[in-house]
């Protein structure tokens, strides 16, 4: 009987909106703020947006004008640098973990990497400080990168390990069932299989090491002028933003907010290019 | 040749070159974990004829394939007794190399399992390959692969494509090529048509005793008409205690389909249970 209590009904129909009004609305509200920082980065950085600022270095403290040339270039080299420290490291623990690390030793790495996931990126900052600033005597984009490339590394092994646990068994065994061993069936088999899973989990993670600005404040530090050389100081996007955020002058706030917007646009075009890639792999 | 009358035929003639592998099972036990899925069993397959072993669920007949070449090992928990001699050669002796067992005994799957992000050419070259294979050898063992599994013609002119982009029995008939292009002196299947239509099939069944010419093929199925239909001898197991699956009946296919020496066969052949 489909017409029975048709107050129960109403009553029914009234919650299901009410529901429904309330998920959207969170929904909007999640959103809200993230086009609020995209709009206001447009509309305050956009204006402070000009050639100049990707073709000179910073003229003398207080006087206007001049470019972040520095920043763009340091943050380059300090991700080139990072990927190359961390990612061989990332990619074979989550090798390791995914393939091998079955047992105790496995369950420990896998904690541990976890652990790294979650120290504060200030006190990684804080380590390579006293391990490599120290020792070396000087601040350096080597620090820098190596400070990167610790943030960097648990994110990549861990989506490493789960790329390649998605890889089908039935895959493996194919290539075993060949006379293929373990080891070459891993790394001609199962990870090209899982390539474009990795490659995204490496291009996520430098997008969060590109915008870090705590790590590298006693690590790379920061520097006026365009240098390449990874024994001295480098200068980066985040630092510069700090830097002139807090700075007293105008001229520095309007440069912090493009700098602001440069780097947004950098992340998200390397976020919007790994999840484009996923979804390519997927298919 | 006609479909039902392999049974009852003798050997295949021997090609001089082919190998007289003999696959001599001894007292085989194994488990994965404490759950025992084959029990106690002992049995010589001979060279160059189609073996099927049949069997309900659950009676161990694909871990029994499975441990001739040492793919039972691959499993978690999985533990071995007993030994498998391939040419009177213990491949479960230490120091032997499950790898290189597996380039000898080979194996396909129940469902096809070409390797998805590689080219046909590729998924039939990545064995040789491996091995060391390059150039114009390459090039030669690949075509001949696909040419013995009869695939040359349907996909001679598209090698370059992925290998999914091809129907569910040709991508069994690829992963037949993948197989012989390792050269193998054994070829298990594991139950290799049960994903397949009835016309893919009889494609692989016609395969099947192509390759026995040449190769031991040891075939696992549930289909009794399809283990009457290709096989030379047939072994039968059950596993009636939990215990673990017991070979009940190895014979020739005819003696087992038609004259079976133990009640328990004729009842699972005759279709009283299974």
């Amino acid at each position: 009987m489909i017409a029975t209590s048709s107050r129960n009904r109403r009553r029914r129909k009234a919650i299901d909106t009410l529901a429904t009004a309330g998920i959207i609305g969170a929904g909007a509200g999640a959103i809200v703020p993230l086009f609020a920082i995209l709009i206001f980065l447009l509309l305050k950085g956009l204006p402070a947006l000009n050639l100049q600022l990707f073709t000179q270095n910073p003229g003398p403290t207080g006087v206007a004008g001049g470019g972040i040339q520095n920043s763009i270039v340091g943050t380059a080299v300090l991700m080139a640098l990072s990927l190359a420290i961390g990612l061989p490291f990332a990619i074979a623990t989550g090798v390791y973990l995914a393939e091998y690390g079955r047992g105790r030793v496995g369950f420990v790495v896998r904690f541990l990497v976890d652990v790294l996931a979650g120290i504060p990126s200030i006190t990684i900052g804080l380590f390579v400080y006293t391990v490599v600033v120290l020792r070396m005597g000087t601040f350096s984009a080597l620090a820098g990168g190596l400070a990167l490339a610790l943030i960097m590394v648990p994110i990549i092994s861990r989506v490493t390990e789960e790329m390649l646990l998605l890889v089908p068994q039935t895959m493996r065994e194919a290539s075993y069932a060949l006379g293929v061993p373990k080891w070459r069936t891993v790394l001609t088999i199962v990870v090209p299989a899982a390539r474009s899973g990795i490659m995204t989990g490496v291009i996520l993670a430098s997008a969060r090491a590109a915008g870090e600005a705590a790590p590298l404040l006693f690590t790379s530090l920061g520097n006026n002028f365009r240098s390449t050389s990874i024994t001295s100081p480098i200068d980066a996007l985040p630092l510069r933003i700090f830097t002139y955020a807090t700075g007293p002058f105008a001229y520095q706030h309007a440069q912090a907010w493009a700098a602001s917007f440069i780097l947004v646009a950098f992340v998200l075009v390397l976020s919007v290019s790994g999840r484009l890639l996923l979804l390519r792999g997927r298919r | 040749m006609m479909a039902g009358d392999r049974a009852t035929q003798t050997p295949s003639p021997a090609t001089p070159s082919a190998p007289e592998a003999a696959v001599e099972v001894e007292r085989l036990s194994a488990w994965y974990g404490a759950t025992a899925a084959v029990r106690d069993v002992s049995l010589t397959i001979p060279a160059r004829q189609i073996t099927a072993i049949i069997g309900p669920s659950g009676c161990g007949k694909s871990t029994l394939l499975r441990c001739i070449n040492r793919m039972h090992e691959v499993a978690k928990g999985a533990r071995v007794e007993g030994t498998v001699r391939v040419d009177g050669e213990d491949i479960y002796a230490a120091g032997v190399d499950a790898a290189v067992v597996r380039e000898r005994i080979g194996m396909v799957f129940q469902r096809p399992n070409p390797f998805p992000t590689m080219s046909i050419w590729d998924n039939v070259g990545v064995g040789p390959r491996l091995l060391g294979m390059r150039g114009s050898v390459l090039s030669d063992v690949i075509e001949s692969s696909l040419r013995k599994s009869g695939l040359w013609d349907e996909v001679g002119a598209k090698l370059r494509t992925p290998a999914i982009e091809l129907s569910g029995g040709q991508q069994q008939r690829l992963c037949i090529a993948r197989c012989i292009a390792v050269k193998p002196e054994v070829i298990l299947m594991d139950e290799p048509c049960s994903a397949l239509d009835p016309i893919a099939t009889i494609r692989v069944e016609d395969l099947m005793r192509e390759l026995a010419r040449e190769y031991m093929v040891v075939i696992v199925t549930h289909n009794m008409h399809q283990a009457a239909r290709v096989s030379d001898k047939t072994a039968f197991m059950l596993a009636e205690d939990r215990d673990g699956g017991r070979l009940i009946e190895f014979d020739a296919t005819d003696s087992v389909f038609t004259g079976p020496a133990d009640r328990r066969t004729e009842e699972y052949v005759t279709g009283r249970f299974g």
